[in-house]
């Protein structure tokens, strides 16, 4: 059974961010339904066997809430487009969500 | 067309602002209120790659505390999971929170009603991050992520209030909780406390819930929630009225006043594709822990109030102002430590009421000791001040730094117990009014008018009890 249709990859696309070629929608749908089967495998093994593991040993990392120096506003500003105003990124408006 | 009656069927989801001094994943200051843009950021709240989020330990401890006060059971094993979006005011694509291990969960939170006390079931309560902030004008959008990584907790509410008052009740009651327990300053202004609303609505008799639910976000005030609630029966209400029913749908707030405006199409849930913060170990509380912290919840607002109403008989809403705020019960219990309980109804009337009064209205004053107040009471209790002259008293001593017993004597405020005095100004009240005098065989109530007169002299510093009886006395009426 296929899972991924010309529907799934277009809105993945949307929801990614990322705009995509007809020939690419073509391409990651063979790659996504092949991975999606090779990922499948996991549904064959019983659900009690399995409980929710991390993958590594820590447990419990923390620090105390203690406040430090931040970036000066220039450094956290450095990559930001040419545009500036009040130290603020500026970008293309986006829709109000 | 018979009229057919709706039932509103709400439920909240609440934002609070924990009280801490750094972010919930960076050591950044989260008090951004006013702060210059883009100066409290770093590689971890920018979302810079290769930054690595580390949990700061008091937002977690303040949420464990807000979940056991709301009466939840703790996941022992809790852990962060990512939420997928894509909107520039969170800079890394995904905003950490929890998923499916919430901090806390099968709360209930009791809330005062016209109809009594009702219980509102908590689903969750979970630790997450505040977003940046971004405003539009002229078709950019401009981005000031000091906000970005501030830690929040998140509490949700089951369907489970009916009207407007509910809610009401239940976003103060709330609010004073988070203050009681230092958790949140829950500053509406500075965004410290923001609502979502889930509203729809039912025939009334009808059990199951409605077969829509529209959402409205973004709500910053206790007021503007009211208003978008009476805004939304009445839209939902015409839609069902006329057969068709409401689009399932977030709407948006078009300004203060309430009114709601479809956006467009959200995410669901599905799409956030939230899966297990990798960043972030996983998160054991110990009972050890969870007790210690239970040990540091003090008695909340509505125990409290329960209790003085109890124990003190105190008046409903002299107990209500009196366990709304620590600094208020904190003042009080220290001030009615020794005292006898029969005295502390007039303690406590005289706290919040003449003392309240006083010292809103006089910011300058010398050093007033506050047990002068149980002084005060105890010169009410033995009769040697009146009613209507303690508030006088209580100014003068508060202004002055004089004890009242001081100022009584210095001031010549006590009640007169000189009867010649007394004697005198009863004489020449009966002199000049013979009419009522006569008056008297047929309306014995004109005699209060001879005592007002007396006290009038006396400047109030007489008992008018003992008044009556020494012109009853006078006049030769029966004083039995």
């Amino acid at each position: 059974v296929k899972n991924i249709d010309r529907k799934t990859i277009l809105k993945i696309s949307k929801l990614a961010n990322i705009e995509i070629t007809e020939d690419e929608v073509e391409i990651y749908s063979k790659q996504i339904e092949e991975i999606l089967q090779y990922v499948n495998k996991l549904n064959r093994v019983k659900k009690e066997e399995t409980s929710f593991q991390s993958h590594t040993n820590l447990k419990n990392i923390f620090r105390d809430d203690i406040s430090k120096t931040s970036l000066s506003s220039s450094e956290a500003l450095q990559n930001r487009s040419k545009k500036i105003k009040d130290n603020l990124f500026i970008i293309t408006e986006v829709l109000n969500r | 067309m018979k009229k057919v009656l709706f039932e509103t069927v709400i439920g909240l989801e609440i934002h609070i602002q924990s009280k801490t001094k750094s972010k919930m994943f960076c050591s950044c200051n989260a008090e951004y209120f006013e702060a210059e843009p883009n100066s409290h950021t770093c590689p971890t709240c920018l979302g810079l790659p290769g930054a690595l989020p580390v949990p700061n330990k008091k937002a977690i401890d303040l949420c464990i505390k807000t979940a056991l006060s709301l009466n939840c059971r703790i996941n022992k094993e809790t852990k962060f999971d990512r939420k997928n979006y894509f909107y520039p005011d969170l800079p890394k694509g995904f905003q950490i929170s929890q998923y499916d291990k919430p901090i806390g969960i099968d709360g209930v939170l009791e809330v005062e009603t016209e109809e009594g006390f009702k219980a509102i079931r908590i689903t969750r309560v979970h630790q997450e991050e505040d977003t940046g902030k971004s405003t539009h004008t002229n078709g950019l959008t401009y981005l000031d992520y000091n906000k970005s990584g501030v830690p929040l907790i998140e509490i949700v509410t089951e369907p489970d209030f009916r009207n407007k008052q509910e809610v009401t009740s239940f976003a103060k009651s709330l609010k004073q909780l988070v203050k009681y327990l230092n958790v949140s300053d829950a500053n509406m202004e500075k965004g410290q406390m923001r609502f979502e609303l889930n509203i729809s609505l039912r025939k009334i008799g009808e059990k199951n819930l409605p077969s829509y639910k529209v959402e409205v976000k973004n709500i910053g005030s206790i007021s503007v929630l009211e208003k978008v609630i009476d805004f939304e029966i009445m839209r939902q209400e015409s839609i069902l009225t006329s057969g068709s029913i409401p689009t399932q749908e977030t709407r948006g707030l078009r300004d203060m006043t309430g009114e709601t405006y479809s956006q467009r199409e959200k995410e669901s849930e599905s799409d956030y594709r939230y899966f297990p913060e990798p960043d972030i170990p996983l998160i054991s509380i110990s009972d050890d822990h969870i007790e210690s912290i239970r040990k540091e919840i003090p008695e909340l607002p509505y125990s409290k109030k329960a209790r003085y109403i109890k124990d003190y008989h105190l008046d409903k809403k002299i107990a209500q102002i009196l366990s709304s705020k620590p600094g208020i019960y904190l003042e009080f219990e220290q001030l009615i430590a020794n005292s006898s309980t029969k005295i502390v109804p007039e303690i406590a009337k005289l706290y919040t009421g003449e003392y309240f009064a006083i010292q809103k209205t006089n910011k300058r004053h010398k050093e007033f000791k506050l047990e002068w107040l149980i002084d005060l009471c105890q010169l009410i209790i033995d009769g040697r001040l009146t009613r209507s002259t303690v508030k006088d008293v209580l100014l003068k001593s508060y202004l002055n730094g004089t004890s009242p017993i001081e100022t009584v004597e210095k001031e010549d405020l006590g009640i007169v117990t000189d009867s010649e005095v007394l004697e005198q100004i009863i004489n020449e009240v009966i002199i000049n009014n013979p009419k009522v005098i006569e008056d008297l065989n047929k309306n014995s109530n004109a005699i209060m008018f001879l005592v007002g007169q007396v006290m009038r002299q006396m400047k109030g510093q007489a008992d008018p009890n003992i008044i009556q009886k020494l012109i009853k006395t006078k006049l030769g009426i029966n004083t039995k």
